[in-house]
């Protein structure tokens, strides 16, 4: 089967790979980039834990086609980070403890995130309305919402 | 006699004895007598703020204070008094230019930094407003202080680890993307494996031509024939019925009958539905009742009836104390199959190493994993490792083997590495689920609301296999009073057999459904007596020195201290749901309250956890820590306890996790056990190694203890020993010295009316649920959860309340939306779980009633927070509405349709 020759912008990097034409996004940035922070859930949409940012949109990598991410910028978990710092989001889900296992941490993280590079100053049911569609079954959210919160002040420069 | 001129101080935790004036400036004490000149003098006159120092952790300027305000007090100095963090964020912001301030800077940053953790830019500000700096403009010394309070915080020093709320040691790596688990492992070479399973809940079946398929896919085919082993497992070995691979007979949907291995792009690209299998489908029995009446086929020939297994407890005669009660009360309820629902399917790889198969997975239960894999596949247990991945939940079903038979198969045969990753439709299909109940239950209460007796009688849908159904069978019987005293009980249960899927374990093992009825029958005779609800249970409670309905004495009770403590939420909860119900309209407020108790480890069985730590010849301490953390915290809690009992700071500390090949065998996650069980292994091997340091350095128990330079330093007042792992000989483990510990539980195995000691520990808890009810459309909107849980002792007091969260959000599913049916809700979209926008605001009160056996009182946590939620949510709709639920989850239909019933 004829592969296609994708070129993205990968957590800031020019990043040229082929894909199987049915391949997902996901399965593109875990089996091909060994990129296996972006995690699979459900494969079906639901669970938000494969969520990465294609040109500034959260989107679920299960439900994208690798080749369709030609031309576009990706930002996964692993580009989150900046040269070994955390981003204020990482580090409150640490200070929080918001999260458990931690499966559905790196979907959570990419999705705030983006929520406050949108909205720098969103209300708690803003926040709980931006994360709906990331479904985490150990801490009841309470603790994520908490951590969203913090590191929103702390970008703000309040804290 | 002293000198009368002497004056006693304390500088950095030191003693000091100085001869001076006591109305000596003590800024001119600290430079001129002790020779401390970090502190500088820039105008004698509290101008400059040069020479701050800290007195009793408050920044005076030392030039305006004479020494005698300082005798008594301790003081804080540059010399000592900083931390390392700040300094070294003053240097890397290039905060210091002259530095002639910087002493005075970084004792009043101090100060701050330690009366708030996570100040303001503003608050910095003003915080050093009374330092000058001529040099900088300040901003980078604002910077440099907000840049050490976002930093990680600094890890609890000796003897402090113990209650403070650490972050998560294993955090790190779960928010920046770096974390391993099941799935994330790919060893080069790997063989995918995916699994043929039955789309049918009970048929025989006949294998086609394999060898013409697997020829024609370029794949291999692994079916029961292939398993040299025992081709059953169970999580407790007597009941072992589970094939790995079902031979000629499947019953149930999504169970395996054959597993294909070959290269991933094959095998991702196979369609599975053209495996030659013949079906011959049955219609199996699909509800316990049918299961259990006359005539029904048998899924397991040595279990009658369909029965799997029973459990009683019996004490006093209920039946005579119901007649003689003056309030009386019975309930019918019936619960649903709950999926666990862990983001994590189910993934792992398999490998050989010479001759010992290893397998990575995730897990709850490496030593489980290893002994029935091992087992399936006819290998000496050692010949087997399991190597626990991260794992991204579990819950109880991450208890049984899945995948890691099959994996281990592909591996072991064809000698190459074999993975498998179920998709979340396959996990939701094949693995266990909580248990549907339906359940009897009635109670009496005597004239002044004091419970008389107890009838419980509960049938629990198994499933088709038995998984962790007797342990279902006999937690129930045994908790299901709640934590009240029933001074005579009849409590019976029975797990039927179905060909459902295979209940098994899920958080709180069947006291969650038995709480339900439980919890909405005293709900009635509260109402029956006319006594408030709150103040029913109050009455009801158990106290330090009551027998348990098993006769177990019982010390250490706080189901008093958590109801007591949510008096006050109580009472404000009425308040606003009377206020707001009396604004009238179709949606009503109400409050409801509900108890749990639940014994901490097996039930009457042995279930020892050892620790083992060591020393190594580097000087590295290292913890072997075998209690696996599914996300609970394990690995932060159990170190802080070896930390403090120790006596050395948390970041000394190095763990090595629970491979089977590494660390000795801590048990299972699960009974909410591993605070308490491991937690205590891991308090007596701390003190074991402090003992062996103390007795070679020749030290009383006052001595400290530091790992410094490779070499442990032991220090006693003025006294201080050196030892140098490098110099001593490797013991049999592999360490200059070591230690290794073992804790079981004293329990006794209970008689034939249920009576014994069951525990040696319980938890206990209690919730307050706020709810808004759509009277015309039954819909349920929790508003506010109050839960307060007696911990014993609150080892991280911010992981505690992580669970006593997630726990709420897996009861509120359960009280509302959660139905699993099998072939309908396997996925994601069709099987709901809470979300956001689902879940309320949690206020979380941690009692700490310590228990006499615990570590350090510590007791169990992780099931207790789920138990008292849904009961609580009931009895709050009813208190809005009326309804009065007997099916959960209480879906808007159900809702709407009691509500009718109450009032027609």
């Amino acid at each position: 089967m004829a592969k296609i020759h994708v070129t993205t912008t990968l957590n800031g990097v020019e990043t040229e790979f082929l894909a199987r034409p049915e391949q997902t996004l996901l399965a593109v940035l875990r089996d091909e980039l060994h990129l296996t922070g972006t995690k699979e859930g459900c494969g079906s949409g639901d669970c938000g834990a494969c969520s990465v940012e294609v040109d500034g949109r959260v989107t679920c990598s299960c439900l994208m086609l690798a080749a369709e991410a030609e031309g576009r910028s990706i930002t996964t978990i692993e580009g989150v980070a900046q040269g070994g710092e955390l981003h204020p989001v990482q580090r409150h889900f640490l200070e929080e403890a918001a999260l458990q296992c931690g499966f559905c941490t790196p979907g959570f993280i990419v999705a705030a995130k983006n929520l406050l590079e949108r909205n720098s100053n969103p209300t708690e049911e803003q926040i709980r309305f931006w994360l709906a569609g990331n479904l985490c079954r150990c801490t009841g959210y309470d603790k994520i919402v908490r951590a969203v919160q913090a590191a929103a002040a702390e970008m703000r420069g309040e804290s | 006699m002293k000198d009368a001129g002497l004056a006693s101080l304390s500088i950095n935790g030191r003693p000091v004895e100085v001869a001076s004036d006591p109305g000596r400036r003590l800024s001119d004490v600290l430079r001129e007598e002790l020779g401390l000149r970090g502190t500088k003098v820039g105008c004698d006159a509290g101008d400059c703020g040069a020479c701050t120092v800290l007195l009793d952790g408050a920044p005076v300027c030392a030039c305006l204070t004479p020494l005698g305000r300082a005798l008594g007090r301790e003081i804080a100095t540059v010399e000592g008094g900083v931390a390392e963090d700040l300094q070294a964020s003053f240097l890397r912001h290039g905060a210091a230019q002259c530095g002639i301030c910087t002493p005075g800077m970084l004792m009043a940053a101090s100060a701050l930094l330690t009366r708030n953790a996570r100040p303001s830019r503003g608050e910095v500000e003003a915080a050093l407003g009374g330092v000058l700096c001529r040099c900088t403009g300040y901003a980078k010394i604002v910077d440099a202080v907000m840049a050490t309070a976002t930093a990680a915080p600094a890890l609890p020093k000796a003897g402090a680890a113990v209650g403070a709320r650490v972050e998560r040691l294993d955090g790190r790596p779960k928010v920046d993307g770096s974390e391993s688990y099941g799935a994330d492992h790919v060893p080069e070479g790997a063989l995918l494996v995916r699994a043929v399973r039955s789309p049918h809940v009970a048929a025989r079946f006949a294998l086609g031509d394999i060898q013409s398929w697997a020829a024609r896919h370029g794949v291999q085919v692994f079916t029961a024939a292939d398993i040299p082993g025992e081709n059953r497992f169970s999580a407790i070995p007597a009941f072992a019925d589970q094939p790995a691979l079902a031979r000629d007979r499947v019953r149930m949907r999504g169970e395996a009958v054959a597993i294909v291995a070959g290269p991933p792009e094959v095998v991702e690209a196979l369609d599975l539905a053209t495996f030659p299998v013949d079906w011959s489908e049955d219609t199996g029995l699909r509800d316990p009742d049918s299961a259990e009446s006359a005539g029904a086929p048998q899924l397991h020939e040595d279990r009658g009836g369909n029965i799997l297994t029973r459990g009683l407890v019996r004490r006093g005669d209920a039946r005579a104390a119901l007649a003689g009660s003056a309030h009386l009360a019975e309930v019918e309820v019936r619960t649903s199959f709950v999926e666990h629902a862990y983001i994590e399917p189910e993934a792992g790889v398999a490998w050989m190493e010479g001759d010992v198969l290893v397998i990575r997975a995730c897990t709850q239960a490496p030593v489980m994993d290893r002994d029935e894999t091992a087992k399936i596949l006819a290998l000496p247990p050692e010949r087997v490792r399991i190597i626990p991945a991260a794992t991204g939940g579990g819950f109880g079903s991450k208890l049984d083997v899945s995948l890691q038979p099959l994996i281990g198969l592909v591996a072991l045969r064809s000698g190459r590495p074999a993975r498998m990753v179920y998709t979340r439709r396959e996990s939701m299909a094949s693995t266990t689920k909580r248990h549907p109940a339906h359940m009897q239950a009635r109670a009496g209460a005597d004239a002044t609301g004091r419970i008389t007796g107890m009838v419980f009688d509960g049938q629990f849908d198994t499933g088709a296999y038995a998984s962790w159904g007797p342990t279902v069978a006999v937690r129930v019987p045994v908790h299901a009073s709640g934590p009240y005293r029933v001074p005579a009980y009849d409590a019976r249960s029975r797990a039927v057999h179905t060909n459902n899927p295979v209940a098994g374990a899920f958080r709180g093992f069947g006291v969650p459904q038995a709480a339900v009825a439980q919890e909405t029958l005293f709900e009635d005779l509260a109402l029956a007596a006319g006594i408030d609800r709150l103040a029913f249970r109050r009455i009801n409670a158990l106290k330090d020195g009551d027998r348990s309905v098993c006769g177990q004495e019982l010390w250490g009770v706080g189901i008093d201290d958590c109801l007591a403590a949510l008096e006050g939420p109580w009472a404000q909860a009425l308040a606003e749901a009377e206020a707001a119900n009396a604004q009238g309209g179709r949606i009503r407020r109400g409050v409801g309250v509900a108890s749990c108790w639940y014994g901490c480890g097996n039930t009457g069985l042995p279930n020892p956890s050892t620790v083992r730590a060591g020393i190594t010849r580097e000087g590295r301490l290292r913890l072997h820590q075998g209690a696996t953390d599914i996300g609970q915290g394990a690995n932060t809690v159990i170190a802080q306890i070896f930390a403090d009992a120790l006596g050395v700071d948390l970041a000394s500390v190095e763990l090595i996790g629970p491979d089977t090949a590494l660390t000795p065998d801590c048990g299972k996650t699960s009974a909410s056990r591993q605070t308490f069980v491991t937690g205590k292994a891991a308090l007596l091997a701390g003190q074991a190694l402090r003992a062996r340091l103390l007795a070679l350095a020749n030290m009383g128990d006052e001595a400290s203890i530091a790992f410094e330079n490779g070499a442990v330093v032991l220090r006693e007042g003025a006294r201080s020993r050196r030892i140098a792992p490098a110099e001593l000989p490797l013991d049999v483990l592999g360490y200059a010295l070591s230690v290794e510990e073992t804790y079981d539980p004293p329990t006794s195995g209970l008689d034939a009316d249920g009576q014994g000691v069951p525990y040696a520990v319980y938890g206990y808890g209690a919730q307050v649920a706020e709810v808004a009810v759509d009277l015309d459309l039954g819909t349920v909107k929790v508003l506010r959860i109050t839960a307060a849980h007696d911990v014993g002792r609150a080892i991280n007091p911010a992981l505690a309340e992580g669970q006593i969260e997630g726990g709420i959000a897996q009861g509120l599913g359960m009280a509302l939306m959660e139905e699993y049916i099998p072939g309908r809700t396997e996925n994601l979209h069709d099987y709901l779980i809470p979300t956001t926008g689902d879940m309320p605001e949690v206020r979380s009160i941690l009692v700490e009633k310590p228990d006499p056996e615990g570590p350090l009182g510590a007791k169990g946590l992780g099931e207790h927070v789920l138990i008292p939620t849904a009961p609580a949510i009931l009895n709050a709709i009813r208190h809005a509405s009326g309804a009065r639920l007997t099916r959960l989850p209480a879906l808007p239909h159900r809702v709407r349709a009691a509500i009718r019933e109450a009032a027609p």
